[in-house]
């Protein structure tokens, strides 16, 4: 069905996409305590309405939704890149350690110092880019072989959480807190967090929309793309070095947040079918339109409170890969 | 109450001399009708938070504390701890002087170091009962342990009670409650009230605010200020005691006056854009409160909040210190 | 699939078996006066001994019987375990970096124990606030051990479905849903935790702090019946070592052997998770050791694995006790701090 594809129905799915996405990221504005009504919102846009919907929503949720839009974007593209790179349909940010390493700079750090705000992406960067180059390292000697990256990936995260959970225990009266902000949330995030990181997640993802050529070519089997005039091993480090920063940014300010970079590509790659060059841009719409999904859902389910968007993803994302492992068989995991 | 007549003064020898069983049956009512008053006296029989009843021989000379309450009612009721639990990586809580910085140190309240324990060997342990769920029994086996809830005002007035009866000062303790009621209503007479409030804990971006029944917040309740948090949901088991609130929520709730409690990380909700928006942060009502307002249930830590809620209400004449920032 | 089949070929480092043996029974004999002879009080050997025989003072006899013995036994006793069951997934899956942890059976133990807290409460809310923490404390063992079996079948379920077993297939299908499984906890305990949040943290670190006889009278019974499996599974798991067609031939119902391995090797795990909460560095590491030093024979390799698994624990358990004493360091962070240079130095080592 999904080979069926053709180029004409592109647009259609584009469309549809960002359809979805501005539809949710609509309700985003609107939902919360109170509801806003969309004649409020459409005063508060012009400058008027109580303070209350004012300051709620723009200062709230507007950057909130662009912070989940943004981020899941980042997290879908980063997937695709990890998956196109490395030809393995399993790796992504979550599995390749990025996150766990991520999460454990963070962490460790915060336990022992106390960081200005600043710095807080760069520590979670040095963290990710540690633990996805431990992750390489191990699987690596020059060709990456599907399985062994995800198995590295999957040992490096068991070491660093472990290392985590051993430092949350060291905190103390912390501990709590940092439990929170490992199970990943969105909560009482606003244009302060989403100016930190907005950098270090749209210059890569721009850079990687950019590049969409040497990116598909990257696909085929090394010596094909090597006879098409690309330098296998240095686009594939460079691939990997911006998907890892994206990765390792969003840790920063939202906590781990996993499975929204394996989903995403997946589901964008049965849409596009055979047009491989729209995967990438696809994976990030989806990448989006998810995490914005799963933070607004996590915003209304436990009202006044909020439940872990971490949580809700790792439900959604876990059944359908697992799902997806089954129905394509052992043989086509790579 | 435990009064087991002494064995070797009963074994008295058959066969003496009739003026002699006479002097020694003097000598032994004498001793023993003093004894057995004394004895009466001595023992102490407490129930503690658990129902569980614990009885000492007599009233505990040498305490540890697992929590810091341990050490601050110890403190207050003039006996000095053996052993004390650190806040954290923070060591021991400030506020209770130098004294306690002598003090040899059991680690986190919810792990002592049991065999530190052991070694310093205490008569008595004063314990957070919901951090020695798991290794009460092993606590026990060192020493006797009171395990309190310490998380409302009834629990604060009711474990100084009990401490004062384990520590064979109950009088003090009951002066030491009754003192406090009768400052707080004093000062809840002349409150001016009408104000909302919030105590907000937490480092990072979203505020934990404390539920109605913790024991700050009730003693604000108690000067007819309005907690924000509202009643917790579950009033009898006094557990959660806050939830995390969304700055959104908080927003809409508006309090007039804010607590922020300590924390080692940079306040991230008090980044948000959100903040300047807030009644309080706009009338320069937020105050940052000292660690024994995380704490307060003994009767330094509770007299000290109340010195900080005094100093607030009546700025212009209020005599105390505060730690309020 | 991956290097161990090949690295089991290797020269072993030590040659002949009565030197293994030797050497295994030194670090058995070893283990435990370590065990009992450090800590966060200064105990001379004699009053070590002193307390054992029952003649030391009531301070000695209280750290020597009562604390000291009863967790160096236990991590004796998990330290084989865990070996165990990752040297057992490590051949059923020829996946050098399988274990408990990585493949799902920790992380059901994990949900279930935090469920159980959190269930606690929901059961209890009436004037006895505190009556779900002992249920949940109580029935931690069982509950935790009930998780960790039912994502070690959930995991060889969903591999299953279409034809075969791959090995790749299970470590994958574990691998996802112990993602799964580590979110819903983390989240679970930030959400509901509360107030119990430190005292759950400190069981999923993987500490054996507070462990006690009763503990240890609760895991025996599982380290009897892991011990006649892994016993049992020793023939069919060299026939398994082979390629399936070789295997088959020989007349081994594979899948159903590696079903019984599963459960064995989740009944280990998720027991001793159980007890002292997931330690996953220990089944990561200690098998890789144990090929090195044994080679390619199973029962060495076995012998290897519970000689090494418990003195690793145990080792590690007394570091974490006597280095920051008063505070503790768990089991699980010292061993995974003592497991990283190793680990990457065998890793570096595959081809």
């Amino acid at each position: 069905m999904t080979r069926a594809t053709t180029e004409t129905n592109m647009p259609y799915i584009y469309g549809a996409t960002i359809l979805a996405l501005g539809a949710l990221f609509l309700m985003g504005l609107l939902a919360g305590r109170q509801w806003t009504t969309p004649e409020a919102l459409w005063g508060v846009l012009q400058g008027q309405g109580s303070i209350i919907e004012r300051v709620s929503v723009l200062e709230l949720r507007l950057p909130r939704n662009l912070l989940a839009m943004l981020g899941g974007g980042a997290l879908g593209a980063a997937g695709a890149i990890m998956q196109g790179v490395t030809r393995n349909s399993l790796a992504s940010p979550g599995l390749t350690g990025v996150i766990a390493a991520a999460a454990f700079g963070m962490v460790g750090t915060q336990t022992f110092f106390t960081p200005d705000a600043l710095w807080l992406p760069v520590i979670s960067l040095c963290g990710g880019l540690l633990g996805g180059m431990l992750t390489f390292v191990i699987a690596g000697r020059g060709r990456l072989q599907p399985e062994r990256v995800v198995l590295a990936g999957i040992a490096v995260t068991a070491l660093c959480t472990a290392l985590t959970t051993g430092t949350l225990l060291i905190s103390g009266s912390e501990a709590a807190e940092l439990y929170y902000w490992l199970a990943g949330s969105l909560m009482g995030r606003g244009w302060l967090q989403l100016k930190l990181v907005a950098l270090w997640l749209m210059l890569p993802l721009l850079a990687v929309l950019f590049l969409r050529r040497p990116f598909w070519v990257l696909q085929f089997d090394d010596e094909l793309a090597l006879s098409m005039g690309l330098a296998v091993g240095r686009w594939r480090m460079l691939f990997l070095a911006l998907a890892l920063i994206m990765a390792a940014a969003l840790v920063s300010v939202t906590g781990p947040v996993i499975f929204i970079g394996l989903v995403a590509p997946h589901i964008a790659r049965r849409l596009v079918g055979d047009h491989f060059e729209h995967w990438l841009p696809l994976s990030a719409l989806l990448g989006g339109l998810l995490l914005l999904a799963a933070d607004t859902l996590a915003r209304q389910l436990a009202f006044p409170q909020e439940l872990p968007v971490g949580m809700l993803t790792a439900l959604i994302g876990a059944p359908w890969l697992l799902y997806l492992l089954n129905s394509r068989g052992p043989n086509h995991v790579g | 109450m435990l009064f087991n007549p002494d064995k070797e003064k009963l074994q008295v020898k058959t066969g003496l001399g009739l003026w002699r069983r006479f002097a020694i049956l003097i000598t032994w009512v004498a001793i023993a009708i003093p004894a057995l008053t004394q004895a009466e006296d001595s023992s102490v029989t407490l129930t503690d938070d658990r129902g569980k009843t614990i009885e000492l021989t007599r009233p505990a000379t040498r305490p540890a504390a697992i929590s810091t309450f341990g050490a601050d009612v110890a403190k207050a009721l003039g006996v000095q701890p053996v052993a004390i639990t650190t806040f954290g990586l923070q060591g021991a809580p400030a506020y209770l002087g130098p004294s306690m910085d002598k003090v040899p140190s059991l680690g986190p309240r919810h792990q002592p170091n049991l065999e530190r324990l052991s070694r310093i060997a205490p008569d008595l342990v004063f314990a957070i009962r919901r951090y020695t769920e798991k290794d009460g029994p092993q606590i026990e086996a060192i020493a006797p342990m009171v395990a309190l809830d310490l998380i409302t005002l009834q629990d604060s007035l009711n474990a100084i009670a009990l401490a004062g009866e384990a520590l064979g000062r109950p009088q003090e303790a009951k002066r030491i409650n009754e003192q406090f009621l009768a400052r707080l209503n004093s000062v809840a007479a002349r409150s001016p009230g009408n104000r909302t409030v919030a105590i907000l804990t937490s480092g990072g971006e979203t505020p934990f605010v404390y539920y109605d029944h913790f024991l700050t917040a009730a003693l604000l309740e108690q000067l007819h200020l309005d907690n924000v948090g509202g009643p917790p949901p579950n009033p009898d088991s006094g557990i959660p005691l806050g939830y995390r609130i969304s700055l959104e929520a908080l927003l809409t709730l508006n309090p007039d006056v804010i607590f922020l409690l300590p924390s080692n990380r940079q306040r991230g909700y008090t980044l948000n854009p959100v903040w300047p928006y807030l009644q309080a942060v706009k009338n320069n009502q937020v105050f940052e409160a000292g660690q024994h307002w995380k704490e307060s249930a003994g009767p330094i830590a509770r007299s000290l909040v109340l010195d900080d809620m005094e100093r607030l209400l009546f700025p212009d004449n209020a005599r105390r210190k505060t730690s309020l920032r | 699939m991956l290097a161990n089949a090949r690295e089991t070929h290797k020269k072993p480092l030590l040659q002949r078996t009565s030197v293994l043996l030797w050497f295994g029974c030194g670090l058995i004999l070893l283990t435990p006066w370590l065990g009992l002879q450090f800590g966060a009080t200064d105990l001379s050997w004699q009053q070590v001994l002193a307390g054992l025989l029952g003649e030391g003072s009531s301070h000695v006899e209280r750290v020597v019987m009562d604390l000291r013995l009863p967790r160096t036994l236990i991590g004796l006793v998990i330290g084989v375990h865990f070996a165990l069951s990752g040297w057992l997934l490590q051949l059923l899956t020829r996946n050098p970096l399988a274990e408990a942890g990585i493949l799902g059976i920790s992380g059901g133990a994990s949900l279930v124990a935090v469920a159980a807290f959190v269930v606690g409460d929901w059961i209890q809310p009436g004037d006895n606030p505190y009556a779900g923490i002992p249920f949940a404390l109580q029935y931690l063992p069982l509950l935790a051990m009930l998780g960790g079996l039912l994502a070690a079948l959930a995991v060889y379920g969903l591999s299953l479905r279409h034809g075969g077993l791959s090995p790749l297939k299970l470590t994958l299908t574990g691998a996802v849903l112990a993602g799964m499984l580590h979110a819903l906890t983390t989240g679970g305990l930030a959400f509901w935790g509360h107030a119990h949040t430190e005292l759950v943290a400190q069981w999923l670190a993987g500490s054996l702090y507070g462990t006690t006889w009763e503990h240890l009278e609760a895991l025996l019974p599982w380290t009897v019946l892991g011990l006649i499996g892994v016993v049992i599974l020793l023939r069919p798991l060299s026939a398994m070592q082979l390629e399936d067609e070789h295997a088959r031939s020989l007349g081994l119902h594979l899948n159903r052997w590696r079903a019984v391995a599963l459960v064995v090797a989740a009944l280990m795990a998720a027991s001793a998770v159980g007890i002292v909460g997931p330690v996953g560095f220990l089944g990561l590491l200690v098998p890789h050791i144990s090929r090195r030093l044994a080679g390619s024979g199973l029962v060495v390799q076995c012998l290897m694995c519970t000689a090494l698994g418990a003195t690793l624990a145990v080792v590690a358990d007394t570091l974490g006790r006597a280095i920051f004493a008063p505070y503790e360091l768990p089991v699980g962070v010292v061993s995974a701090a003592l497991g990283v240079p190793f680990f990457l130095y065998l890793l570096s080592r595959q081809p």
